[in-house]
């Protein structure tokens, strides 16, 4: 049944009470009142009736003294239908008590008046004054009875009153006292039928908040909601079931969700597992949350699930960068990794949730790692390769050279101008040759970290001068001016340097200028900034075009540039320079260059202490 | 070192007979006494010998290399103060097993680079007489 209409039943039951209630007590005060007001009437009326009868009585007194006077025959006959006229009007009256017994009493009395009056006339007429005085005493005697009879009404009416006031009170205190508590009876009422509702309503409705909270914090979407609730036929209980039937919908609908999840995992991880390369999916603190089976094979761990990627590795992973991948949302090369024997290349590429009403989330990143190993090796066996090929050609080239020079020694020889300039020509070609083997060598132990420096106290403006005087040879042949520029301050410049190598940049850099300037001047000046010397070397050369600028500073196998246009020297000068000058704390970057109209290349060193070099072991 | 009345006696120690006929014409052509061994176990047989005012000596050879050889000659007090300067390779992929550093301990002079040019060979092979 509807909760509302058995609402609305209980109370209107109940103020029809209260309405049934308050009209008896009106009803009930109205009949009081109205005897009580009767009562009154009658006693009045009794009360006049006495009065009449004693007036009566005075008229009859002046009556029977002057009996004689036809007017007071006639106020006396008048007085007697005044006293008949009262009476009447009692006659409907009921009376109880005293002063019925009075009324009749005083009725009684009228009556005999009237006899003793109607007589004393007849004997006044008859001047049978003697009789009349008999009469007269009777008259008074019953004067005086009447007199005492209204006395007596008096008191008894005065009594009847009292006693009607006292009843009239006794039932106003009745009325008030039923008054009272049919309120309280009411409240009392109102009070147990709102428990009793609130309890009927709130209780199944506590028990479905409780079902839902089992549900909401428990995910015990299996829960269900009791029989007798559902059968309940109120609101609650179509609330009840509505609620059964959400949430096993509910059910169902996560079962099917779960069903699809699983399967969409499922299919992920074959794909990831079926990728010829390591996958990790990281969260956004550098935990794994998956992996595949190449990555898994590569770590003792059972289960690498939300271990920390810098963990994972010895020496731990730098994440420097993957944090800055995750940051600048952009996919980035990390570091390489040794694993064992096995190298690894490491690429991080960020997962984003593109979100339409806010900035995209990072939400974690995708490492993939590939197997260098076999590049690596290859790398290696080719280096060793070139390493041995080269330094199995140097002997046999210091021979050839060493013999081109004993021939030139020959007066014969220089003599003979077509057979100086062939054995010129061994000669060159020799030293091209040591050249390239020479950097290759050199290549091969920078990169193998076997370089050690010798580190010592360097004037770098005086080497500087001494190799540009060294040099000067070679653009003397070319006609170019070779200057060098070396302000007044820096004449003497020392820093803690490998001596050598620092000639080896120089050389490298200036033949080169030479090497590309087919006119014009090669210009070296030093100079000095905050925290750093900066040497620039500048040519007035065929320059370097933009496109191949990028790739200059690479090693020969990348840096087409060389094998293209530049058909000097093994085309790693420029890499071993700049690989010399980082190793002495320092760089070496292209200042400039247009195509046609020359180059300046800027050497940089710190004038501080250059750092160590622990792990170089060879030169 | 009487470079004044006998021109100074120089001993070149490597396995490589043309490196050895080179360095010797030029030495020889310039003015100075060459004598040769193609290892080093002779090189400190002829060192202990005939006491050169240099030795010009390859690190890798056959029998004994030249890091062995030093160290003889260092142990020797006879031919302990002899001048020894490493023919090397410069830039030595083979380098190693050769410890460069332990032979400077061991007082080798210097170490010359092979396939410089002659003039510069004689300029340094001077400059270590001097």
């Amino acid at each position: 049944m509807n909760i509302k209409y058995s609402l609305l039943r209980y109370f209107s039951i109940i103020i029809l009470v209260m309405v049934f209630s308050a009209v008896s007590l009106v009803l009930l005060e109205d009949n009081i009142e109205n005897g009580y007001q009767s009562i009154a009437t009658n006693i009045t009326n009794e009360y006049q009736f006495g009065e009449n009868a004693l007036q009566l009585i005075a008229t009859y007194e002046s009556l029977v003294q002057n009996i004689a006077d036809p007017g007071l025959t006639a106020q006396y006959q008048a007085n007697i239908d005044k006293i008949n006229a009262a009476a009447s009007n009692l006659s409907g009256v009921s009376f109880s008590g005293a002063s019925s017994d009075i009324y009749q009493r005083l009725r009684n009395e009228v009556a005999l008046l009237e006899g003793y009056t109607t007589k004393g006339i007849v004997n006044a007429k008859q001047d049978n004054f003697s009789q009349n005085s008999d009469i007269l005493e009777q008259v008074m005697g019953d004067k005086e009875s009447i007199q005492q009879d209204m006395a007596s009404l008096i008191v008894s009416y005065v009594s009847d009153q009292q006693q009607e006031e006292k009843n009239l009170a006794k039932i106003q205190i009745f009325a008030q006292t039923i008054g009272v508590m049919t309120i309280i009876v009411i409240a009392i009422g109102i009070i147990f039928l709102a428990i009793f509702f609130s309890d009927r309503l709130s209780r199944p409705i506590m028990r479905l908040a409780e079902l839902a909270e089992k549900i909401s914090v428990g995910g015990t979407l299996t829960t269900r909601v009791d029989e007798d609730l559902m059968r309940t036929k109120n609101e609650v209980g179509s609330l009840a079931r509505s609620f059964d039937r959400m949430v096993r919908d509910v059910e169902k609908r996560v079962d099917d969700r779960t069903q699809a999840l699983r399967q969409e995992r499922a299919r992920l991880l074959a794909s990831i597992n079926s990728l010829p390369i390591g996958f990790l999916l990281l969260d956004n603190a550098d935990g794994v949350l998956i992996s595949n089976r190449i990555v898994q094979g590569l770590f003792p761990q059972k289960d690498l699930t939300l271990a920390s990627i810098s963990k994972l590795f010895v020496p731990p992973f730098d994440v420097g960068e993957l944090d800055r991948s995750l940051k600048e949302k952009q996919s980035y090369e990390l570091q390489e990794i040794k694993l064992g024997e096995r190298s690894f290349h490491l690429m991080a590429l960020p997962v984003i949730l593109s979100r339409s009403d806010q900035e995209d989330e990072t939400i974690g990143s995708v490492v993939i790692m590939e197997d260098i190993t076999r590049e690596r090796m290859l790398d290696q066996s080719k280096d060793a390769f070139l390493a041995i090929a080269a330094h199995e050609m140097r002997t046999p080239l210091t021979v050839i050279r060493g013999n081109a020079e004993l021939l030139l020694d020959e007066p014969s020889i220089i003599a003979n101008v077509g057979l100086k300039t062939q054995i010129d020509s061994v000669l060159n070609s020799a030293v091209r040759l040591l050249g390239i083997v020479n950097d290759f060598l050199d290549v091969q132990n920078l990169e193998g970290g076997r370089v050690a420096l010798h580190v010592e106290p360097v004037d770098v403006a005086w080497l500087l001068r001494d190799t540009v005087r060294d040099l000067s040879v070679l653009a003397d042949k070319k006609g170019l001016t070779l200057t060098i520029n070396i302000p007044p301050d820096l004449n003497s410049l020392m820093l803690d340097l490998d001596k050598f190598r620092l000639q080896q940049i120089y050389v490298n850099l200036i033949s080169n200028a030479i090497h590309y300037t087919e006119q014009g001047s090669v210009t070296v000046s030093l100079g000095k900034e905050k925290d750093f010397v900066k040497i620039l070397f500048e040519d007035t050369g065929i320059g370097i075009s933009k496109e191949d600028q990028g790739r200059l500073f690479q090693k020969f196998e990348t840096g087409r540039v060389f094998l293209k246009s530049r058909e000097y020297g093994s085309g790693l000068g420029l890499y071993i320079s700049r690989f010399l000058a980082h190793l002495l704390g320092g760089d070496l970057v292209l200042e400039k260059s247009d195509v046609l109209k020359g180059s300046v290349f800027c050497l940089k060193l710190p004038l501080g202490r250059i750092p160590g070099n622990g792990n170089s072991k060879k030169f | 070192m009487d470079t004044n009345h006998k021109p100074a006696l120089i001993l070149l120690v490597d396995d490589e007979a043309d490196i050895l006929s080179v360095y010797r014409a030029k030495l020889e052509r310039v003015g100075f006494r060459v004598i040769t061994a193609s290892n080093g176990a002779e090189a400190v047989q002829m060192a202990t010998e005939q006491r050169p005012d240099l030795t010009l000596m390859d690190m890798k050879m056959p029998v004994m290399d030249g890091i062995t050889a030093q160290m003889k000659l260092k142990e020797n007090p006879a031919t302990a103060n002899l001048k020894v300067v490493f023919l090397t390779a410069f830039s030595d992929p083979m380098g190693p097993e050769i410890d460069e550093k332990s032979a400077k301990e061991n007082g080798a002079l210097d170490f010359l680079r092979k396939g410089i040019g002659l003039d510069e060979f004689v300029d340094k092979v001077r400059g270590y007489l001097a």
